[in-house]
């Protein structure tokens, strides 16, 4: 019985082992050879199976403290199924979270498992101090696909729209039930370039803009040279890359956030997509005129270590 | 004399514009009562093949030649764009094992109905998992001159759904909360079978 019990766990931890290689692997495809990750998945998953009781937060009353550690070490073993929610306007907060998930786990785990016992964190250059409505509504979010059992993912969502304001959050700036869906959450590219410098820490160089494309002779060839500095997130007009309707729209404008993890020209003159959003990697074959049409913001985040 | 024409004639020329911006009130219980057997077949049919291997079809176009297939594989999707009669959509069918001649017996069908989309969709109960087929279709009655484009949603739940008086779905898990697909309330057509208008079709 002993031996059936060990045997038992001895797959199970091979089984762990083997899993958490083969999520490593495929997070790796998306980051430079010379980027070197400051922690590792290992450190994350031991540091938070090192939390032997954590009490439940008076600050954030409806996350339940198993359910979020169980939600840390999904991030830890799963990164790339991290997902924004559906009708949400989370994608900027949800794409930037590859970089702590990939680049810091372990920092990243600590940071949550922070906010969760005092209400706020410190993360790169600032103080994450989220408001009681924002305290409250975590972990009730409900409708949004797998986000609705990711009480985690609502918190660390609902604390980054709370915090960081933009042009477009001007007239919805506080807090009111169903706001993730609207303006409150929105991002702007100015702030989510601002995000990417104040939360983490690198360099970020920007090209474009909200209401133009960047000006670049070949998008394709500058977007393969740039991913080999550092991590590419893209802000790109979203109704053409889904259609949603059969309406043509008299006005283009981003309003999407992704993450580059492949660009590639094909035989036939196409391209070769490939990029990371709602919780998967999805690959898409484009025309460069195409591209270049839905494409209006270009960020690129080095980590400081690494130069 | 004058005056009271000039009033009817505005109230009516005002009732007419109203009137063209609704859809008709029975539009989606009417149009599942006239199609139900092509819907369901076509439920059935793409959750059987759905089942070996996980995709969704949406047309992109009013002139539905041209779809965007998803291939749902592990850890990565595949959206590629085919018009429906060119060789490389059963090429690519083929290609990523799935049964050509079912799937294009299926996008046919939904061609028929004009179906534009259709997709398995996850939701909760609780913390447990659960599964929605999501069929949207696209219908003469559903435009508006002022209003442009409506689309009929219609949602197949694998179990039966609580309901209020009013025929809104409510959510098993807490009874005080009204349903909601893509942000919008779900009304019944039967137990199983939810409906909402909107003007996307996913």
């Amino acid at each position: 019985m002993t031996t059936v019990t060990r045997k038992i766990k001895t797959t199970k931890y091979f089984v762990f082992i083997a899993l958490l290689i083969f999520s490593v692997r495929q997070v790796s495809a998306a980051l430079p050879e010379d980027i070197t990750p400051t922690s590792s998945p290992e450190q994350a998953l031991q540091y938070l199976s090192s939390i032997k009781e954590l009490r439940q937060s008076r600050w954030w009353p409806n996350v339940a403290p198993d359910l979020l550690l169980q939600n840390l070490k999904t991030f830890t073993i799963k990164p790339l199924a991290f997902f924004e929610g559906k009708t949400t306007n989370f994608c900027s907060y949800s794409a930037l979270t590859y970089i702590p998930l990939t680049y810091d786990p372990l920092g990243f785990a600590r940071f949550m498992v922070d906010l969760y016992r005092n209400g706020q964190a410190n993360i790169g250059k600032i103080q994450l101090k989220p408001s009681k409505p924002v305290r409250l509504e975590a972990g009730l979010l409900r409708y949004k696909g797998s986000l609705d059992i990711n009480p985690a993912g609502q918190m660390w969502f609902l604390a980054l729209a709370d915090h960081f304001k933009g042009y477009l959050n001007f007239f919805n700036r506080r807090f009111q039930k169903g706001d993730e869906n609207t303006f409150w959450a929105s991002t702007n590219f100015a702030k989510f370039n601002r995000m990417l410098r104040r939360l983490f820490n690198g360099n970020v160089k920007a090209r474009g803009a909200d209401l133009f494309r960047p000006s670049v002779k070949d998008l394709p060839g500058y977007l393969e040279a740039q991913m080999q500095k550092g991590l590419v997130f893209l802000y790109l007009n979203n109704k053409k890359l889904y259609r949603k309707s059969h309406k043509q729209s008299l006005i283009s404008t981003p309003t999407h956030y992704v993450l580059l993890t492949d660009i590639r020209q094909l035989p036939d003159g196409n391209i070769q997509f490939e990029y990371w959003d709602y919780g998967a990697r999805a690959v898409q074959q484009l025309s460069p005129d195409f591209l270049k049409n839905i494409i209006y913001g270009v960020s690129l985040w080095i980590p400081k270590a690494s130069k | 004399m004058k005056k009271s024409i000039f009033i009817l004639t505005l109230i009516s020329g005002l009732m007419g514009v109203l009137g063209g911006c609704s859809y008709p009130r029975n539009f989606t219980s009417d149009f599942y009562a006239k199609n139900e057997q092509r819907l369901e077949t076509i439920k059935d049919d793409f959750n059987r093949l759905y089942n070996q291997h996980p995709f969704s079809i949406l047309f992109e176009e009013k002139t539905f030649t041209n779809i965007s297939f998803e291939f749902n594989e592990d850890s990565i999707k595949y959206i590629y764009h085919f018009n429906i009669h060119a060789p490389a959509f059963t090429d690519s069918l083929k290609a990523h094992h799935y049964q050509a001649q079912e799937v294009q017996k299926l996008v046919e069908n939904m061609r028929a109905i004009q179906c534009t989309w259709i997709a398995n969709v996850d939701y909760y109960e609780g913390l447990k998992a659960r599964r929605l087929t999501q069929m949207s279709v696209r219908n003469k009655a559903l435009n508006s001159t002022l209003k442009g484009e409506s689309y009929c949603t219609l949602v197949f739940f694998e179990t039966p759904q609580p309901f209020n008086n009013k025929g809104i779905f409510l959510d098993r898990s807490d009874r005080k909360r009204r349903r909601q697909i893509n942000g919008n309330v779900l009304k019944r057509v039967n137990d199983k079978v939810g409906y909402t208008i909107t003007k996307k079709y996913r």
